[in-house]
């Protein structure tokens, strides 16, 4: 079994590459296309998704003056799907709290408003809002809780700080130019990151919205 | 030049050897234990294969008979199963048997794999045979996962969210974030940015295909090999089956509860064969624990590649019988801890990794020891000699070279 390269057998072999190639490059973007509609064309390079998100309304300020107070909601992303329409409404679940301004001597009305995605940062799970260190020290083993409030996913038993908000790491928007862009810092867990965050207006008669979400994330 | 002298005195060139080492390996292809006919006679662990096969054979019947049965919409699916189970004749029946039939192939598969590790079968030159028995846990693994989407209730949901959420940590391993390659596998799976109807449509889509495509490639190498494809009497064959139905009388499948997007439950379990990797999950960064998932398998396969001494005995190999059984203690010991929900992330996580080395420091000192005292000369001169013997890999049935004296 004796084959020796020569410039002969060589130029050959190229000779049938060649068209073989080109062959595959055209069959491979039409496969792509097939396999990631979701994606914009070369959108594999940048991670870029098509979808849409509208402003939508969760409640009024007057309802949520106490520190702590919480809303779940559930926000609308029109994201492009493999179905017969090619849409799909992912909903994605949050929670609208009142963050006192001074966690360590809450008052009434001294709050600001957070929003944050329920979606856990770790495998999608959805986190719970926990209140009490009993709580979460028993249900989801945050040994020493320092506060109150926390959210708490129960797959890997992640646990978030809603009272340490910290900006989101590796992010390059400041949070000078965008205050929304901080989250609960992880305490305990898996978890590799602070929770998605939400971007909430409030209007001059005191209705939240939630504008929109944190990109990046699958829900 | 070197390259032109060696071509011309005939040696092989890469490609060739590459082509030598493939044709001396795929000559002693086994897939299901068929070519072991002789040692299945007075071994049972050598039916392994035939039981995998057949208990493959039940699954693909019953599946068919479920897969006109049931409808593979988010809004009807969980109704079609609840049908299956409660209203057709028999349907919870042929339901129990497909998950169970299933969920002994994974059995069936670890013990066959475990067979080859145990009795050193899978030296050269099975190499090939081993790795596609690992590749067949892993298939069988997804195939599970793929299937258990369909019945869209509360674990099935949660446990697919979790399974394709986690190639997205690729992305996020240093140096690896460029090419969007685990975010693009999350959003095939996908089938979309979420779980919806695209990713039911593509599990059941992925749960048939792995079957189908495996079952025509294999019918192709039986057809032409000529051999008998389950290795088993017909009494075998009826104790397999009796095992399993016996498992559905005594644990009749569930349905659990339709699938909410805006709760998980607490505590929440994926299926048994996951158990231990999630536990894993819960202990570890997600980046690390992403590349644990990929790593084991693939050390594994290279255990075939490092035990490389010519002896079979599990009592000649300590290091590796410390290994497998070591590794398989931990599997079953994190699945029990994850059952009764035993988790401390501050507490455990060293004693884990220490639990860990220990076993491996033991097999390799264990391994030392043994070596010391059947093959190498004392002192130092045994680390470039033990080096050596590892480079020259003598293949399992070629005679022990003769022994030359030490350098002193």
């Amino acid at each position: 079994m004796e084959q020796r390269l020569t410039r002969r057998n060589f130029m050959a072999a190229w000779l049938g590459a060649l068209p073989g190639f080109g062959l595959l490059g055209y069959l491979i973007p039409v496969w792509w296309r097939f396999l990631f509609p979701t994606m914009e064309p070369f959108g594999f390079l940048s991670g870029q998704v098509l979808g849409t998100e509208k402003e939508q309304f969760v409640e009024n300020t007057s309802e949520m003056q106490k520190p702590w107070d919480m809303r779940p909601f559930e926000f609308v992303r029109q994201a492009r799907l493999f179905t017969s329409d090619g849409i799909y409404n992912t909903r994605v679940p949050g929670f609208l709290v009142a963050i006192p301004k001074d966690t360590s001597n809450p008052k009434e009305g001294d709050v600001e408003y957070r929003a944050f995605s329920r979606i856990c940062v770790h495998l999608g799970c959805v986190f719970n809002y926990v209140i009490g260190r009993d709580e979460v020290k028993v249900g989801y083993n945050y040994a020493v809780p320092l506060n109150e409030v926390h959210f708490a996913c129960p797959c890997h038993l992640s646990v978030y700080d809603l009272s340490q908000l910290i900006p989101i790491p590796g992010v390059s928007i400041s949070t000078e130019d965008e205050p929304w862009m901080k989250g609960p810092l992880v305490v305990s867990g898996p978890a590799p990151r602070p929770a998605r965050p939400f971007k909430v207006r409030v209007d001059d008669r005191g209705d939240i919205y939630i504008v929109q979400l944190e990109g990046g994330g699958l829900s | 030049m070197a390259t032109n002298a060696a071509l011309a005195k005939g040696a092989p060139n890469i490609l060739q050897q590459v082509q030598q080492y493939l044709t001396e390996r795929l000559a002693v292809m086994d897939l299901f234990d068929e070519t072991f006919t002789d040692r299945a006679k007075t071994n049972p662990w050598y039916c392994v294969g035939g039981m995998f096969y057949f208990t493959w054979v039940i699954v693909l019947v019953t599946g068919f008979w479920l897969l006109m049965w049931y409808t593979p919409t988010i809004e009807q699916g969980y109704a079609s199963i609840e049908h299956i189970q409660h209203e057709l004749p028999f349907g919870w029946l042929f339901r129990a048997v497909h998950k169970y039939a299933g969920d002994a192939m994974i059995i069936l598969a670890t013990m066959r794999s475990y067979r080859f590790v145990f009795t050193g079968d899978y030296k050269k030159p099975y190499e090939i045979v081993y790795f596609i028995s690992i590749f067949a846990i892993i298939v069988c693994m997804y195939s599970g996962l793929t299937g258990y989407l369909l019945i869209w209730n509360q674990r099935a949901f949660w446990a697919t969210k979790v399974m394709v959420t986690f190639p997205t940590y690729i992305d996020a391993t240093p140096g690896l974030g460029f090419q969007y390659f685990g975010r693009n596998t999350a959003f095939w799976w996908l089938g979309g940015g979420s779980i919806g109807q695209g990713t039911m449509t593509n599990f059941l889509t992925a749960h048939y295909a792995l079957s189908i495509i495996a079952f025509l490639l294999i019918e192709q190498y039986f057809w032409k090999t000529k051999l008998r494809r389950m290795n088993m009497t017909w009494q075998q064959m009826l104790v397999t089956l009796a095992i399993v139905v016996g498992v559905v009388y005594m644990r009749p499948s569930e349905m659990g509860t339709f699938a909410n997007p805006t709760v998980t439950p607490n505590p929440i379990l994926s299926d048994w064969y996951f158990l231990a990797l999630y536990q894993l999950m819960k202990y570890q960064h997600p980046v690390t624990a992403t590349w644990v998932t990929v790593v084991i398998p693939a050390v594994a396969i290279l255990c075939a590649f490092m035990d490389v001494r010519p002896e079979r005995s599990l009592w000649d190999r300590p290091g590796m019988a410390v290994v497998s059984i070591g590794a398989f203690i931990q599997w079953i010991a994190l699945s029990v801890l994850i059952i009764l929900n035993i988790a401390d992330i501050q507490r455990d996580p060293p004693f884990w990794y220490v639990s860990f080395m220990i076993p491996a420091v033991l097999a390799g000192w264990l391994e030392w020891l043994h070596f010391k005292k059947t093959k190498v000369p004392k002192g130092l001169w045994a680390l470039p000699v033990f080096a050596n013997q590892v480079l020259k890999r003598p293949s399992p049935t070629a005679k022990p070279e003769p022994k030359t004296a030490p350098a002193e």
